[in-house]
């Protein structure tokens, strides 16, 4: 199927590009998610062994800080692979926006900045409050 | 049956449904995590969001290859989507739990009430302004691979409508997909294919602006958050394999129920 003269080829190979990465970036977050819980579940932290409904206040830093004291491999890895996952819209917007640059779509890539920029930002928010 | 089994077992039937109706799945993982698991809301809705970035970002990748996904609309619009976020995640911190569960019953009662909606698929003559000047307008391949082109309008509208999309994301937990296709679908005038690809590309990226602030403020739990995000990406997969041979008239009258009866599940919750 050839592409009439409205979308370009080029439009194209850049969501070609994206679609690449995302499909390899949930497969790899997931394995990482997989190999993290199953650790969870190999040291026996259970959810049944977890007060689930009490909202227990601990920052990311402490989490993985007692993790690291304790040795806590499953809860390490179950992080890193959960990072991994919500990273993956923020380096596509990254992406888009270096490729629209290359494509020079100044205009295009000035806004997929601002929203780079606006994703980070909303980061840091968490670790405020 | 150990409650992770159970739980992996209810985002993977989540999951499927999320994809077959294109929603991102946490408009059906909030009320089971908190009904069912009786986990506590703020940890149920950090453990939605994550799957909500699971699921955009699988499906995403079929649809941009598809050249379903209006690509240049969808970073437009996300301008309105991570700023709405941003608002909702500091509104979040001032807002009761209960109220949280009342406002969340009351969307999903919109939601079925829209659903029941009959769409009608009306094209648009001209291009809005902002749509011609940033090329928002495209093409797409329908059923039998024929090229469509296809016209934008009220684009300022849809932007505003993508901001309040934003806020209920990080209130609720949710992609807001429902609101963003209908804005699309509706008010600017794109063909409903493209709405739904498009919303499902975005509700990632709404979904990843609170995500991530909750993740670093620590109310994302590996022991909830792992099993419904492992759970969901493989519902997703099946449901987008199985989608085209149920009928659709079918799968939205399922929905229709299922979110009539959790809304007033939560709407009783919040109002207790």
């Amino acid at each position: 199927m050839s592409f009439p003269e409205r979308k370009t080829e080029s439009l194209h190979g850049l969501e070609l590009k994206i679609s690449q990465f995302l499909r390899w970036g949930v497969l790899t977050a997931g394995i990482l998610i997989l190999i993290g819980w199953v650790t969870l579940l190999y040291q026996g932290d259970s959810l049944a062994r977890m007060d689930v409904t009490l909202y227990n206040p601990l920052t990311l830093r402490e989490s993985l800080e007692w993790a690291v004291i304790f040795k806590d491999r499953g809860t390490l890895i179950s992080f890193f692979g959960l990072l991994f996952l919500v990273s993956l819209p923020v380096i596509r917007v990254l992406l888009t926006g270096v490729l629209f640059m290359r494509q020079r779509e100044f205009k295009m890539a000035i806004m997929t900045f601002g929203v780079f920029l606006v994703l980070l930002g909303s980061f840091f928010l968490g670790v405020e409050h | 049956m150990p409650a992770e089994v159970i739980l992996l077992l209810t985002a993977l039937g989540a999951g499927f449904l999320g994809a077959i109706l294109g929603l991102g799945g946490g408009i059906i993982i909030v009320p089971i995590l908190t009904l069912v698991f009786h986990v506590n809301i703020r940890y149920a809705i950090a453990a939605s969001l994550i799957a909500i970035v699971a699921t955009s970002s699988g499906a995403a990748a079929g649809y941009l290859r598809d050249s379903l996904t209006n690509l240049r609309l969808a970073v437009f619009l996300e301008m309105g989507t991570v700023l709405g976020a941003i608002t909702g995640f500091f509104l979040a911190t001032f807002i009761q739990t209960k109220y949280l569960f009342t406002l969340f019953g009351f969307f999903l009662l919109f939601s079925a009430l829209m659903m029941l909606r009959k769409r009608t698929e009306s094209v648009a003559d001209v291009n809005h302004p902002w749509a011609e000047s940033l090329r928002l307008d495209g093409i797409y391949p329908d059923a039998s691979k024929e090229w469509k082109y296809y016209k934008v309008q009220n684009v300022p509208f849809g932007l505003i409508t993508m901001f309040g999309a934003g806020v209920l994301s990080a209130l609720l937990g949710i992609g807001s997909g429902v609101f963003k296709v209908l804005a699309m679908d509706g008010a600017m005038k794109i063909p409903i294919k493209v709405s739904s690809a498009t919303s499902n590309f975005m509700i990632g990226v709404t979904a990843a602006a609170s995500a991530g602030a909750y993740l670093l403020r620590g109310d994302i739990r590996p022991e909830i958050a792992a099993p419904v995000a492992l759970g969901v990406i493989g519902g997703s997969f099946l449901g987008a394999k199985v989608m085209p041979k149920i009928p659709s008239s079918v799968i939205r009258m399922i929905f229709v129920v299922v979110l009539s009866i959790t809304s007033v599940q939560m709407i009783w919750k919040g109002f207790q």
